[in-house]
């Protein structure tokens, strides 16, 4: 059998009439909800170790990628254009011009000190994804690419996060110059573009059924605004009081557009959500996956590690986490306090013994300051 | 979870349930377990979706959780699969179109599930070497040597018999490769 036989096979077993449907939609939804629920939580260490595992991943998709006689490509040296890193409370860059009937609902899923995402409309109208990467976060400049492509070999392009954590893919062909900057197709009709020197973008684009153009594309990048702002402007319901002079908010998921600005509300079931923490210690923070968010939640309790606390007449479920291999750690959760339901961990320091707060009913009764539901009350400044 | 993000998984799932489903049973050979291997899989989607309708192609992030959620599931089942292989129903009053049907699915069904899901993925989703690598998480060089292996397992399950006689399971090794012998032949998939 050759491969146009196993073709015709696929489809004759897939011709088959298929029986009703026993799929339950509502009940994925019931239980995806359940399960993220319990990532975030049972997760919550697992970043120190993703980190490692996500880096040796990353290293060998390199390998991969990068075998076959393919030349090893030196880093680019950091750019003096482009701020590096990046402030994650003020966003670098903002869509321009989009489609007409596109959604302007802009969200971004993560905002770290290396990369800025965001995201637009929807997959029935048309989704628009940005990601940008501080200056001297990826390998290549576009000179060194283009050279690899007039040679047929496609570059791996490599953009690094923080603690080692990569984004890495093969650029396919040249694209029509962005804003008079280089351009590449990858990925089919994703398109990445070096719009400062050592600085690239991406935008991926996704939409059911009609699929969108590449001038669609390319003019809704050729619109992005770089440098939007300087200034913070990503809006929090909290306030962390008395952290010592050197930490900073070193990721920010997720925040969303409103007609009052951008608020950082939402909360992201995989993971960072907003890390308090040294600029130089881990993207998780040493406070991290706060979670604060107007109105009522849900807590988990984990029977032999969760215990109820009272906190001037505020129930809180504290949790002991093991580490799994990792130094232990612990979460606060609140179910609503404050018109605000409360949700965080601290983890040790790396390097120093025992929390730096007392464990996270220091971190609640000593610098945690809520700023209640309104968001006409919150702050620019998490870090008071 | 918000509203419109239910609202808007909600649509995708309607929207692709009977592409879900039809590469489920490809995996599976067996609607049941297709349908039980699509509920894991989007209930997974469910908890991953603000990345899956992120990316490029929600489509191809579906199609990478249910083909891990099927090997990693085989990998727990592996006697019942063998045994649901070799128990197919006989079926000597069937037409000829339903028992040709039934001997290739009993083909694929008799491989092993990485070489299933590696030619489901090659030659149903019309992935390259490099992008099934990457849904199964392995090299390029294993997914052509599992592509080959299970080509040739496949042609030897549905390959004529010389002479046209039937030949016995236990002559094969392969109850299905047997009965694909009878009713299969090179005019059903232009196997020379």
């Amino acid at each position: 059998m050759d491969e146009a036989g196993a073709r015709a096979l696929m489809e004759r077993v897939s011709a088959t009439e298929p029986p009703p449907s026993r799929v339950d939609i509502g009940l994925a939804r019931q239980r995806g909800r359940t399960l993220a629920r319990r990532r975030r939580w049972a997760l919550a260490g697992a970043p120190l170790l993703a980190t490692a595992a996500v880096a040796a991943l990353v290293a060998g998709i390199g390998a991969i990628a990068g075998g076959g006689g393919e030349p090893q490509i030196p880093p680019a040296p950091l750019t003096r254009s482009v701020p590096h890193p990046f402030n994650p409370l003020a966003p670098y860059a903002a869509f321009g011009w989009l489609p007409k009937g596109l959604p302007r609902n802009v969200n971004s899923p993560g905002s770290t000190r290396a990369e800025l995402q965001l995201m637009v409309g929807s997959q029935a109208t048309g989704q628009f994804t940005l990601t940008v990467w501080a200056g001297g976060t990826c390998n290549l400049d576009a000179a060194q690419a283009r050279a690899y492509l007039r040679r047929h070999v496609h570059p791996l392009l490599n953009c690094a996060q923080d603690a080692g954590m990569s984004w890495s893919d093969t650029l396919s062909r040249p694209a029509p110059a962005i804003g008079g900057r280089p351009g590449f197709w990858f990925g089919g009709q994703a398109l990445a573009w070096e719009y400062a020197r050592h600085a690239w973008a991406m935008l991926y684009v996704s939409r059911w059924g009609t699929p969108v153009g590449p001038a669609t594309t390319l003019k809704v990048a050729a619109h992005v605004r770089f440098a939007a702002t300087a200034k913070p402007v990503v809006k929090f319901p909290f306030q962390l009081t008395g952290l010592p002079a050197s930490w900073r908010m070193t990721s920010v998921a997720a925040w969303r557009a409103t007609a009052s600005g951008l608020l950082a509300t939402t909360s992201n079931e995989l993971g960072s959500t907003n890390a308090v923490g040294r600029v130089d210690g881990p993207p998780t923070g040493t406070i991290g996956q706060i979670v604060i968010t107007p109105g009522k939640g849900r807590c988990p309790f984990f029977g032999g590690s969760s215990q109820r606390v009272d906190l001037g007449g505020v129930t809180a479920i504290v949790t002991d986490f093991p580490g799994s291999g990792a130094p232990p750690y612990q979460g606060l959760c609140i179910p609503e306090t404050d018109g605000l339901h409360v949700q965080f961990l601290e983890f040790p320091e790396p390097g120093h013994a025992g929390f730096a707060f007392g464990g996270v009913i220091g971190v609640f009764k000593h610098h945690l300051r809520l700023l209640g539901p309104n968001p006409a009350n919150w702050t620019t400044r998490p870090i008071g | 979870m918000s509203a419109r993000r239910d609202e808007d998984f909600t649509g995708y799932v309607q929207a692709r349930l009977a592409w879900l489903r039809r590469v489920a049973y490809l995996l599976c050979q067996d609607w049941h377990q297709a349908d039980d291997l699509v509920q894991t899989a989007i209930t997974s989607l469910y908890v991953h979706w603000r990345r899956a309708s992120a990316m490029e192609s929600t489509d191809g992030y579906a199609r990478t959780i249910l083909v891990r959620a099927f090997l990693s599931e085989r990998r727990g089942g592996w006697a019942r699969r063998v045994t649901l292989a070799g128990q197919l129903p006989d079926a000597p009053s069937v037409g000829p179109d339903l028992g040709d049907a039934l001997d290739v699915r009993a083909a694929l069904a008799g491989l092993p599930p990485r070489q299933r899901a590696t030619l489901v993925l090659r030659f149903y989703c019309d992935l390259n070497v490099d992008q099934a690598a990457r849904v199964l998480g392995c090299s390029a060089g294993t997914v052509k040597s599992q592509t080959a292996k299970a080509l040739a397992s496949l042609r030897r399950a549905l390959e004529p018999v010389s002479g046209g006689g039937p030949v016995g399971a236990e002559q094969r090794g392969n109850a299905a490769g047997a009965r694909g012998a009878i009713a299969w032949g090179a005019k059903e998939i232009g196997h020379g």
